[in-house]
Formats: C-alpha cells, structure tokens, sequence
C-alpha cells in the first residue's frame, strides 16, 4: 500500500476531471506504448525469420542469436517500461506511480520472458524435426523416407509418429502457459504481483502466450507442408491447433477475470474493476476467436493448394511467414486498439447512484486508483471510439470489394515478383528456389552470360533501334494529324475521316501481318504489282533487313497515329477559342496558330506522353514484331521478347531469360525516372 | 468572321490530304476484301487489283465450314465474353472504393495498384508462377491472369470521380450502403466508360494472341484464340483443316487465308463506329494523371 502516494479524498471524482488535464496525463502514454509494441519481440523474431525464409544459411545462427538476445532484452525492457512507466498518470492533480522495487521487477520480468520463450522452443524443435526430414528428401537418401513412411502408414503408425508426438508438443506449452499464469495469482496478496497483474491486462492482456501459439503453430504447419509426406499431418496438425486456440481464447480471459475477482474479493467498490475487467476480457476474447478461426483455414487451404500444386516449397515459406507475421501484426494492431478502446465496455457507474461508505474506499485503495484511472481515460476515448465504429460501419463493405482485385494483385503480380530471384540463382529445378546458392558474379552471371552471347546484342540493338525510330517517326504522326484534322473546316468530314483513322488501332497485328503481305509482297503484292507495271522491279520488305524495318515503323504508324490523335484532339479542345479569335484579329497567319497556339497549348499533353514513350524504350511489344518477322529477315526483327520467347519458353532457359527480363523492367523504370524528372526540371508536370 | 479565298483554297487541300489519308487507312483492308471474293484463278493471273474479279463466296463457305475455324472463332467469342464480364467486374471493385476520399488506406491501394503498372516481373516469372498455380496449359490462363488491367481502372476512376459528390451524399442520407450507391447510382451513370472499357477489353482479347502462344502448349491447340490460328494460317505452319487440302494449294490458298483474315476482322469492324463517342472519352481520362 506504501508504494502508491494517493489520496482519494473528493468523491466524486468523475465530475471534477477536465478534458485538458486528461490529456496531458493520457496522451504521452501512447508513445511509449508504441515503444513496447515496437520492443516486443515478435519484431526481431519476424526479422529472424524473412531472413532465414531467404536465405537458409548457416551463417544466420548468428542472426538467430542476435535476434534472440534482442528478443528477450527487447520484451523483458517492454514488460517492464510497462509496469514502470507506462501507467504513470495524474489523478486529481497527483501523480501516480510504480515506487515498487526496479531490480526485482526487471528480474520478474525476465523470467516471465524465458518461460514464454520455452514454450516457443519446444514448438520450434517440433518443427524441427520435419525440416531435417525435408532436407533429407532433397540430398535424396530416398531409402530413409521409404522407412519412414512405411513407419508413418497405417493406423497405428500414425497415432505412434504423427498424432501422438504432436499432440506431446501441443500439449507442453499448453501446461506452462498456464502455470505462468498462474503465478500471480498464487503469490496475489504481494502487492507486486498484483500490480503485475495490472499490468499484464493493460496492454497485451492475455494474449501473450496465444502470440507464441500462434507462431508456433504457423511454424509447425511451414514445416510440415514442406515436406510433402506430411501431408495428413498438417491436417491433424491445424486441428490441434484450432482446439487450443479456441480453448486458450476462452480459457484465459477467464483466468483473468478470477484472478482479478480476487483481489478485489470481498471489498469490491459497485463493480468498477470487475465490470471492467470482464467486459473487456469478454471483448478480447471474442476477438482472438475470430481471428484464429479466420486463420487457420487460410494456412489449411494454402496447405493443402500447395500440396496439391507441388509448388516450390520455399517461395511460400516466404508466403506463409509473411501472411503469418501479417496477421501477428494484425493481432497486435487489434490488441493495441482494443486496449485504446476497451473501457467504452465500462459503464461509469456514479457513485451517487449507491452510497458507499468511506471506508471500503480505504480499504481497496488501490483497485480505486486502477478503476478511477480507467474511468478517466473511458471518457476521452469514448468520442474517438465512436467515431472509428461509425466509420467502419459505413464502409467496411467497400473493404470488402477491395479484397478480391488485391488478391488479384498480389498473386498474379506481386507473387512473380517472387520469381525474379531465378535470374540471380544457379540453374536448378530440383530444390527450392531459395535453396539454391546465387549464380555468379555475385548472381549477375545470367545476365553476363547473355550480353556474351550474339542473340542478346542483336535483340538489344534492335529493340533499341526499333523502338528509336518509333520514337522519332511515329511519336510526332499523331500530332501532325491531330493538327491537321483540327485544321479541317468540314465538321461532318472530319468525323467521318476521325472514324475512318480509328480503324487500324482495332485490327490485330496478325491481320496487319496478312495486309502486309498483300500489300508488298515480292511477287504477287498489290505495290508490287503495281511497280512492275511501271516497269520497276518492285520492293522486297519481307527479304531484305532495310526495307524490313521501314515497313516496321511505317505501319506502326499506320496502326496508331490515328487512335493517338484522341488525346490530342482532346486536348486541342480545351484551349481556349479566345487564343484563336485574338490572334486572327492581329493579323496572324495559319501556321502562325498553329505554331504558338495549338503546339503550345498541346506541350503538357506531349510531354507526359513521351515520358511514358521513353519509359518503354527498352520494353517490347510482342506480338508486332512477332507476327511481322519471318526467317529471312531475323537479324533486325528479333527483339528482347521475342528472345526471351523462345530461349525462355521454347528454349526452357529460365534464369537466363528471366534476368533478360528484369533487366528489361529495371531499365524502364530508371527511364521512366530519369525522363519524369526531367521534365519536372523543365516545369511541366510529369506522371509520377 | 471573314474568310479570305486564300484559306478557302488552304482548307480544300487539307480535305484533300485528309482524304488520301482516308484511302491510305481503307485501301489495304478492301484490297483484302477484294481478294476474299476474287475467284483462285484471278488471284493466279494477277489480276485482282481492288475491285474482285469472278465474284464469289467460295471462299467463305469453305471457311465457315471447316469445323476447326468455326470453332475457334465460337471459343474466342465465348473467351471474350468471359474475359470482358470477369475484367469489368473486377476493375469496377477496384476503381469504385478508390473514389471514396476519405477511405483509409486509400492511398495505399491506390499505391499498391499502380506499381504494377510502372514495374512488372516480366514474362517467364509469370510462366513459372502459372505453372506452379497449375494453369499452365489450360484454357482459363486465357482469361484470369490478366483479367485485370489497372490503366482501365484508372479511366473508370477518373470517370466515376467526374460523377458528382452530390449524389452520392443524398443518397448515404437517404441510407443507402456503399454497394447500394455503387449498384443504383453509380452503374447506371457509368454506361459510357463501361462501354468503352468493355470495348478495350473485348478488343484486347479478340486481337491478342501472345498468351495462348506462351502459355498454352500445342496439345492444347483446341484452345486456341482465332487469331493464333489465323497467324499458323498465314504463317503455312498448319492448314485450318487438315482435311481442306484446299489450304496449301496457291491461289485457293490465298482467298481462303482472306477470308478467314475478313472474318475475324469484320465483328469489331461492325462494332467500333457505334462506340466511338464513348471511346474516345475513354481514351482522353486514360491520359490523365494516374
């Protein structure tokens, strides 16, 4: 009783709190708050684990070690900042606090982190032992699997080598996490423990273990799904895991809640603390169900995918670590959360509404100060806490429609992200991507490999050529013939002429391809039928590499000078008339305008089209010059992704073209930069 | 205003340079029309020019009698339907949330979507990634992986932010959802832009034959989208029917491949001009800022 400093003297105290006073204690706090959130040690441990999903070397033993002396020094120093500092607050002007020993605190909190570290331990060794499995299967000693299977299959095996030995390493932790929690309430009546206590439901109440579950659990089924004879495991694997979710989800708030009931046992004032504690509990628990039963089916169906898929293990290593550190995050964002927003399940009772004797006041002095300080912050968050229910009763549906296109995303393009990785590994299909060691010249060898070869200048120096000439010839067509249509007096002829234009940009380049040949086809070609009626010997673009390219550009330019007139049009339509009307009447000519109304008026347009144009000087279009090439004509048609075509898809040479491609991607982007901010220099506005 | 009869002049020469562009656009599509009902042997003796000499439809009803062509210009429609129902679905579910502004996270996605469009993994990272998925050389790669075109969802944002803010207001008072505001309001205001994304969309997927290429192997070549097909044709890679000799024989040959050429030409061809007022607002939101 001696370590508080408090006098609750005016009752009632809820009527003489000011907002302002609130705030000063209040919100300093939720820095520090988010100091023991960051210090947690799920961070490092998170870290751990990308880290060892990449790379999987020994090397990062050290790492682990690091992470884990970081882990406990980090959570010990929270647990601690916790009890110490963090419930520090002004009552009545007074301020509060911890005066309890540091030295044995520090200590107590110490052990309560290498008891929670135990539990994990003994969940990772169970994983352990599938992961020495795994690598087995890839050093290929076949025989032991076949041994072990045999041992795995039937009923009775799988009871002795599956079933029981995971339910010994379910059920472990289970048993010391619940006798860490029952610690406190054995040793309640030291006022330390209670305060502990206190503390332990402030930030991150009973959650604590459940976190470690939960990765454990995430861990386990990793390694299992790994190896692909564990399949059924998983499965039992999940259910066991399910089962203790759901009973430590219940269990634990209740364990809470008893403990707290007696401590105040006997004395309790109307029910502050309990109505609180309960209320709360009840809350937190209802949420931790709903994440672990949302949870666990999405590991089971990416298990079970993966199985099926026969998927690169490692890849959605990295997947399921990231969607599992993801929604540990999201389990301490709600956690965090429903401590800011946990008391609006208090009811403030006034104490007008029961008279209570002075003296019970006395006599539980310190559950006062825990439900005064409650009270207090109720009132504050309660109009921030309606605000966020109110929003998201608005819009948690348009949440809901965003799931589907980010799935869409992430999967189809943020995963072959993922994949990249092939162009800077050795060449191997056998084990996981992640396992393979880098290729060389610290991983850049695919890509020193193909500027050696032929094929690769040859398509490098023709997508830039290609690509150049588009630029210069086929970047001012549509300007040209925006100005020109804009010239045009007859409004109904234009339109037509404006319809006629769009057509090309709808013919596929396969059906250009076929125009093409009938048009300047050696032989029978219309222009060439044509020209040798002239007496001319005609045109060969199909034979000969010069003419090839001419007829590249030009029916580029055919295809889409027309549609890119659209933008243009547009914008030669919001100039304003007056520009036009006050030039005619000082006189000036045609091409006058033309020139310092129109192209002026056009420059922001140009400009953010050729940053986009010069952000693909690089990229390749496909089927253009695909559909266009022939044999003859392959030392100028055959671009970058007709190279990664067909070495890569045809060719199966993967890390080679899949470094092709990156290099490809990585260039545009540095052109994209490169230009946008260029053109941020110059004043105009760019795209990014 | 008062216009001199020098301008007149400067005006008739730029309708006439118009309308030699008009022939330059139109001329190698008719030449093709034309050579589709000349007969073989006009074809032979270089005789067609732009008008079809010895009018017939042979080559048609050959053409849309081989099963192998009639079926794939069958599956590439049924492929666009599925393609342009799937992808508008889609970027309608992206774009709407984004226009509200006050969405948290709204940047975020907004972000997230628009990275794709500056930086993607490339061609075989993808290969790799639908094999693993297990669509690798199955029809539907042909429609999902790229169902989803986040340029197109820019045009749909843009527009649906030029929808007044108004109404969207009157109707939360009134109580309705997001969703309801999205089905009620919103759709029904958005016909244009849907037509012109369901243009672009179709347009891309009746013209487009660089996936099936990739990722469909050719056991799977039932599966095909016509203008693969039509590339094999023209290409002498594979007559459309094995049975129809008539595909390698020159002069029939040559109709036959026009014809098929028309055919798969001539449905956007009918479709495009009646959407030209919607695409070309489309097109324009495009080059907003994204």
């Amino acid at each position: 009783m001696e370590n508080f400093i408090t006098k609750p003297d005016n009752i009632p105290w809820s009527a003489r709190m000011g907002n302002s006073r609130l705030e000063e204690a209040f919100l300093p706090q939720w820095r520090k708050r988010m100091l023991c959130f960051l210090l947690f040690p799920f961070i490092p441990v998170a870290v751990f684990f990308i880290l060892v999903g990449i790379f999987k070397v020994p090397i990062l033993f050290i790492a682990f070690i690091i992470a884990l002396v970081l882990g406990i020094f980090g959570s010990t120093l929270s647990v601690y900042l916790r009890i110490t500092e963090l419930d520090r607050i002004s009552v009545n002007g007074e301020l509060i606090s911890y005066t309890g020993d540091k030295r044995e605190t520090f200590l107590y909190c110490l052990k309560t982190r290498l008891l929670n570290l135990v539990t994990l331990g003994i969940y990772w060794l169970g994983g352990f032992d599938a992961r020495a499995m795994n690598k087995a299967r890839y050093s290929r000693t076949t025989r032991t699997d076949e041994v072990s299977n045999q041992k795995r299959s039937g009923f009775t095996g799988k009871i002795l080598h599956i079933i029981f030995p995971k339910l010994l390493v379910t059920s472990v932790p289970i048993i010391l996490m619940i006798g860490t929690h029952l610690i406190p309430i054995r040793e309640r009546s030291e006022l330390f423990w209670t305060e502990l206590a206190r503390a332990g439901t402030r930030l991150f109440p009973p959650n604590m273990d459940l976190w470690g579950l939960t990765k454990a659990l995430a861990r386990n089924g990793v390694s299992a799904f790994s190896n692909q004879h564990y399949y059924n495991e998983v499965t039992t694997l999940l259910m066991t895991g399910i089962l203790v979710f759901v009973a430590c989800s219940l269990l634990i708030p209740l364990y809470r809640y008893k403990m707290l009931k007696w401590e105040i046992d006997g004395t309790a004032i109307d029910g502050y603390q309990l109505r609180f504690t309960a209320a709360y509990n009840k809350y937190l628990g209802n949420v931790y169900l709903g994440l672990v039963m949302i949870y666990v089916p999405v590991v089971l169906i990416i298990t079970l995918m993966v199985n099926k898929a026969k998927i690169i293990p490692s890849v959605y290593h990295l997947l399921i670590i990231a969607l599992y550190i993801l929604l540990l995050a999201i389990f301490g964002f709600v956690s965090y959360l429903a401590a800011k927003f946990r008391i609006q399940n208090t009811e403030i009772l006034a104490p007008t509404s029961r008279q209570i004797p002075w003296e019970s006041y006395m006599v539980t002095e310190e559950a006062l100060n825990l439900s005064l300080v409650e009270s207090e912050r109720e009132v504050f968050c309660e109009a921030q806490r309606r605000k966020f229910a109110n929003y998201m009763r608005r819009h948690w549906t348009l949440y809901l429609l965003l799931v589907l296109p980010v799935i869409y995303l992430i999967v189809f393009r943020y995963v072959p992200m993922l994949f990249i990785q092939i162009g800077f590994k050795q060449n191997n299909i056998v084990v996981p991507i992640s396992d393979v060691s880098w290729a060389r010249e610290y991983g850049f060898g695919w890509l020193l490999d193909a500027f050696k070869t032929r094929d690769f200048r040859l398509a490098l120096r023709n997508t830039l050529m290609l690509n150049g000439l588009d630029l210069v010839l086929g970047f001012p067509a549509p300007i040209i013939l925006a100005i020109l249509l804009n010239e045009l007096a007859f409004k109904k002829y234009k339109r037509v002429a404006q319809t006629v234009y769009y057509m090309p940009n709808f013919l596929s380049w396969v059906i250009i391809s076929s125009l093409a040949i009938q048009l300047f086809n050696g032989t029978d070609g219309l222009i060439n039928q044509w020209l040798n009626n002239m007496g001319s010997s005609g045109i060969r673009p199909f034979e000969q590499n010069g003419q090839w390219v001419a007829m590249y550009v030009l029916l580029g330019i055919w295809q889409s000078a027309g549609w890119g007139t659209i933008i243009y049009l547009a914008a030669i339509a919001g100039i304003n008339p007056e520009y036009y009307e006050a030039a005619s009447i000082d006189g000036a000519s045609r091409w006058q305008k033309i020139w310092h109304i129109t192209l002026t008026g056009l420059r922001p347009t140009i400009i953010i089209l050729l940053i986009m144009r010069l952000g693909s000087i690089v990229g390749s279009d496909f089927e253009r010059p695909f559909a266009l090439r022939n044999p003859l004509i392959t030392e100028v048609s055959d671009v970058l992704s007709i190279f990664i075509y067909q070495r890569g898809i045809r060719g199966m040479q993967f890390p080679l073209t899949a470094a092709v491609g990156i290099f490809q991607s990585v260039i545009c982007l540095i052109f994209l930069f490169t230009a946008n901010s260029l053109a941020k220099k110059v004043g105009e506005r760019g795209v990014l | 205003m008062i216009k001199s009869k020098k301008t007149k002049a400067a005006d008739y020469f730029i309708a006439f340079v118009c309308f030699l562009l008009i022939l330059v656009c139109i001329i190698p599509l008719f030449s093709v029309f034309a050579r589709s009902l000349s007969s073989p042997s006009a074809l032979m003796r270089k005789e067609v020019f732009l008008w079809p000499v010895g009018f017939n439809l042979d080559a048609y009803v050959r053409v849309l009698s081989s099963n192998k062509y009639t079926w794939s210009l069958i599956w590439t429609a049924m492929l666009t339907v599925m393609g342009v129902i799937l992808s508008l679905f889609m970027t309608i579910i992206l774009a709407y949330p984004l226009t509200y502004d006050n969405l948290k996270g709204r940047k975020f996605f907004n972000a997230f979507a628009i990275f794709t469009m500056y930086f993607g993994a490339g061609t075989i990272p993808m290969y790799l990634l639908l094999k693993q998925v297990g669509l690798l050389n199955r029809w539907p790669v042909l429609v999902i992986p790229f169902c989803l075109s986040v340029f197109n969802m820019i045009i749909m944002r843009s527009f649906m932010y030029s929808i007044p803010e108004s109404l969207k207001e009157s109707a939360e008072i009134d109580g309705a959802g997001p969703i309801r505001i999205l089905i009620s309001i919103y759709l029904p205001l958005c016909k244009p832009v849907l037509a012109t994304l369901s243009l672009f969309y179709a347009v891309g997927r009746w013209n487009g034959f660089s996936d099936a290429l990739y990722f469909l192997s050719p056991a799977q070549e039932r599966y095909y989208p016509i203008q693969l097909l039509l590339y094999q044709l023209i290409q002498n890679v594979t007559s459309v029917d094995p049975s129809q000799e008539a595909f390698t024989q020159p002069g029939i040959s040559e109709t036959l491949q026009m014809a098929s050429v028309m055919i798969a030409t001539i449905p956007i061809l009918m479709v495009y001009p009646f959407l030209q007022r919607y695409f070309v607002t489309g097109a324009t939101l495009g080059a907003e800022k994204g």
